[in-house]
């Protein structure tokens, strides 16, 4: 069995297998839980543990798909492009509403962080966890994080996005579609932009934007928000 | 136009935006760049949308199933988080929920500034 599943081969074929049948159980039954990308990830490791099957081994195949994330970022430009009438009228509330954002974010993961105690090490780890993947694991090296508790927590702010965006939003009465695309992809990077992408094309434009832009401002300003707390 | 033509516009200009980033050292990665580099070309008509259409079309419908390795890889690494797994949650969903209303608050609220600026002039 190790054999057959450390051919790359393996773990492609299982996250293509596993993610169409998330989608057709999403079309079944249409509920926010019920979300491909979460119950992919599930399922996948549910179905490594069971069959005892090492997480590299699988990890052969998923650089595979990985690394489609690369070209996939640079095609963001596409959906942005098409909003241009919109990004030029909305300028300045969009960077206005991105760095207020990444700030915010900042200061408020530090403060959490600071009432559960964690420590400087962990706090490094977190503050870039609203960012694109290749950004914050850069950031988070730099100011001394471990980068892999980097990935969990970007990971699981993009499924937060990805999952609960659009009942937020509607919750708390965001209603402009460029400011529900901006919220989104500053919040919750690219894998918020997928929901994003679904609820619309100024959205999903909005939200390729803030990425970069997100990505950017919090580069910039992560080592001075980390002094401030420790 | 072609596939592979499409392929080949996305690949140098992602290619592009690698080598600037390792070549200056610059924060912001490859592909990072490469998406405002590709926005620049659209902007100034070297590249037209319809040039890349196919391969953004199928990246752009799919691209939920490109995290999902990524997030598989939760699996290796949580131990790291032990103890605090439900304060590190917590941690997540408060601050995400707060930035998105925030950051949303704050573009509907400048959009508005903006509009009343216009009419004052």
């Amino acid at each position: 069995m190790t054999m057959l599943t450390s051919n790359p081969v393996f773990g492609i074929f299982l996250t293509l297998v596993v993610y169409r049948g998330m989608i057709h159980l999403k079309n079944k039954f249409n509920y926010p839980l019920n979300n491909p990308l979460l119950t992919g990830i599930i399922s996948i490791i549910f179905i490594l543990s069971v069959f005892r099957i090492p997480y590299e081994n699988y990890k052969a195949g998923g650089d595979y798909i990985h690394f489609f994330l690369g070209p996939a970022t640079v095609i963001l430009a596409a959906p942005l492009y098409k909003q241009l009438d919109l990004l030029k009228k909305n300028l300045l509330p969009i960077l206005t509403g991105v760095f207020a954002g990444s700030l915010f974010a900042l200061i408020s993961i530090g403060f959490l962080s600071k009432i559960f105690g964690f420590d400087q090490m962990l706090t490094a780890s977190l503050l870039p966890k609203s960012v694109t993947m290749p950004i914050g694991i850069e950031v988070a090296d730099s100011l001394g994080g471990i980068s892999s508790i980097t990935v969990i927590s970007i990971v699981v702010t993009g499924i937060i996005g990805a999952v609960f965006a659009e009942k937020i939003l509607l919750l708390f009465k965001i209603k402009d579609k460029v400011a529900q695309g901006i919220s989104i992809g500053t919040a919750s990077h690219a894998l918020g932009t997928t929901k994003a992408i679904e609820m619309g094309e100024v959205q999903g434009g909005m939200s390729g934007l803030a990425i970069g832009l997100a990505g950017f401002f919090t580069a910039l300003m992560a080592p001075f928000i980390l002094t401030l707390f420790f | 136009m072609d596939i592979l033509k499409e392929l080949g516009i996305i690949f140098g200009i992602l290619f592009a935006g690698e080598f600037i980033n390792g070549f200056f050292g610059l924060v912001l990665p490859g592909n990072v760049i490469g998406m405002m580099l590709l926005f620049v070309l659209f902007l100034s008509g070297v590249v037209k949308l319809n040039q890349v259409e196919k391969v953004s079309n199928f990246l752009l419908s799919n691209l939920t199933i490109f995290f999902l390795p990524a997030g598989v890889g939760i699996m290796k690494y949580y131990n790291l988080l032990e103890g605090k797994i439900l304060a590190f949650l917590a941690v997540m969903i408060i601050t995400t929920v707060l930035v998105m209303v925030f950051t949303g608050y704050v573009v509907q609220f400048s959009q508005r500034m903006v509009k009343n600026d216009n009419v004052n002039k």
